[in-house]
């Protein structure tokens, strides 16, 4: 997926690499790295697509650092079907946790991978002047970096990392320490660029926020997705529309949220474990109940999952195998979801 | 009292009026003392860099080694470089013994270990980070090592300033190597042990102000360094 939008920063223009040539896939072989005290990084065969943008939860510990450094080319895994295991198309860009920010300027440090890419000097100005913009420090380009706080300099980081266009741009928690407006600017940015990007989180919400493809890392093991219901939509006072137009009540109304928040590209989950099926409306205190039809059935970890079709979307439901033969249920049978206003997680 | 007074006025005296064998010695001083720094600085700046970028086998014991040779004797460093420039000796043929340049060979011996060493202690935490973080940014391996220097310079300069300060004070290399020949190899540190042995304290109190004098200036300069990275 290539996003764009008008006045932002996806230009990965005609003066750059070929881009019709160089579309930032990135595949990845199965490879282990195994540290002294013990932890495995145990990564199987995954591919990304150009333009594609991953975000990849886990908490500390579970090698979120350690797989980037490897698709960064820094790490090398102990075994792997082919050294390195990494295949990518084009330049990457690699954000640290913590960055190192050069002696100098905010200005100075946004130049410096200028310097090695064949671009005319006025268009290198521009292309910082614009990085400034989007990174909203245009007041503080002339600011040494130590008297900078650690939102900036993390903004600063990342212009740095995005400012020569790499094709493929690895974010270490780019969200870490960051207060909200920085946050947002860092939202921007990311669902602003045009390159393949993976990038590392703890924070659920924000991984959804700026990654489509959401993978989960656990105990040094990427696993599809830590939310099974993600929807994209819109807020309408104490409604979320989904983009597939399902329209479920939430706690709360949308005025209850913080001055600023945009109505528009919000996501809500709701955990599977919420969601109640039947034959039949039932007479109860939730407020959201949607007919449907089953979708696809799958028996996993002892419990029967169930794909439901409800209007244009998707919703997962976890429940026993008991529930299931009492239900009656299978393949195209017709269902009712029931879930509270409150089981509705809005991000 | 009265003595010490009476020293440190005619001590001042000498400086304030250019005493020919003051200048003289702090002139040599100053001569084998940068030229054995910079010689110096040529082997340690790599060394160090080296070590802290790579691992091998046996690099914790290298390091064991160096800040180990901090602690040799300088006359026991010219007592080893005499064994290989003394007359009979290997190298006796180059007629080095006695001059300004036995000298700077007896101190880069001396503050190689010393640079090398607490070069090595100022990079090595970030020198990693900082080559890395040029060289995801697109600079090539010499531009990365460039910037990685300029980054780590205060640094590097402290360990050279270090090493400067080792050398203009010492008495034993320069005692044994130079032979404290009058307007020739006479240091400022084999002056005043000379003088005092002389008992002329007025001149050996001049030459002890001068050097202190250097001495200060160089830790002035290591301070203001340490302050400028603290910003």
């Amino acid at each position: 997926m290539r996003r764009s939008a008008a006045g932002t920063w996806n230009a990965r223009s005609n003066e750059s690499v070929k881009a019709a040539e160089i579309d930032g896939h990135l595949a990845l072989e199965t490879f282990r790295l195994r540290y002294a005290d013990g932890f495995q990084l145990a990564i199987e065969a995954q591919s990304f697509e150009g333009g594609e943008h991953v975000a990849i939860v886990g908490a500390n510990g579970s090698g979120k650092t350690s797989l980037l450094r490897v698709l960064a080319g820094l790490a090398t895994p102990t075994t792997a079907a082919s050294s390195p295991p990494v295949r990518s198309q084009g330049r990457i860009g690699y954000l640290r946790q913590t960055p190192y920010l050069f002696r100098g300027t905010v200005w100075q440090n946004l130049k410096y991978p200028l310097r090695f890419i064949s671009l005319s000097r006025p268009r290198k100005i521009d292309r910082v002047m614009r990085m400034l913009t989007l990174l909203s420090l245009d007041q503080h380009a002339k600011r040494r970096i130590e008297t900078l706080s650690g939102g900036e300099r993390k903004r600063v980081a990342i212009g740095r990392a995005l400012i020569a266009e790499p094709h493929i741009l690895l974010l270490d928690e780019p969200d870490a320490h960051l207060d909200r407006f920085s946050r947002r600017v860092v939202e921007r940015v990311i669902n602003d660029s045009s390159a393949t990007i993976l990038l590392t989180t703890h924070d659920v919400q924000f991984a959804h926020r700026v990654g489509p493809r959401v993978l989960h890392l656990r105990d040094g093991r990427l696993t599809p997705r830590p939310y099974l219901n993600v929807f994209a939509g819109r807020l309408a006072g104490d409604r979320f529309i989904t983009d597939g137009g399902l329209e479920m009540r939430m706690a709360g109304s949308s005025g209850a949220l913080p001055t600023g928040t945009p109505a528009t590209g919000r996501r809500a989950a709701i955990e599977p474990s919420s969601l109640v099926l039947s034959r039949e409306r039932l007479k109860s205190s939730m407020l959201n109940s949607f007919a449907g039809r089953v979708a696809a059935v799958q028996a996993r970890e002892g419990n029967v999952w169930l794909e439901l079709l409800v209007a244009d979307e998707h919703l997962t439901a976890i429940i026993s195998r008991e529930s299931y033969e009492r239900l009656g249920l299978n393949l195209q049978a017709d269902v009712v979801v029931s879930f509270k206003a409150s089981a509705v997680e809005l991000f | 009292m009265p003595f010490l007074v009476e020293s440190i006025s005619e001590a001042l005296k000498l400086i304030v009026t250019l005493d020919q064998d003051l200048v003289r010695a702090t002139a040599t001083t100053l001569q084998v003392s940068v030229a054995s720094t910079a010689i110096a600085a040529l082997f340690s700046l790599p060394l160090a860099l080296l070590i802290a970028r790579f691992d091998f086998a046996g690099k914790s014991w290298v390091v064991t080694l160096l800040r180990t040779a901090l602690a040799l004797p300088t006359v026991v460093i010219g007592l080893a470089v005499y064994a290989f420039i003394a007359r009979n000796a290997p190298l006796g043929s180059w007629q080095l013994l006695f001059t300004p340049t036995a000298i700077i060979i007896g101190q880069v011996c001396l503050i190689i270990p010393l640079i090398t060493a607490l070069a090595h202690s100022a990079v090595q935490s970030r020198i990693t980070l900082i080559y890395e973080e040029a060289r995801l940014l697109g600079a090539p391996p010499i531009a990365a090592f460039w910037l990685t220097v300029k980054e780590l310079r205060l640094g590097i300069l402290t360990a050279f300033l270090a090493g400067f300060g080792r050398v203009i004070s010492e008495v034993g290399i320069s005692l044994v190597l130079g032979g404290n020949i009058r307007g020739v190899t006479r240091t400022l540190t084999t002056a005043i042990s000379l003088k005092t042995s002389q008992g002329d304290f007025a001149h050996a109190f001049a030459l002890g102000i001068v050097l202190l004098s250097m001495v200060l200036l160089i830790n002035a300069a290591i301070r203001s360094g340490h302050m400028e990275r603290e910003v």
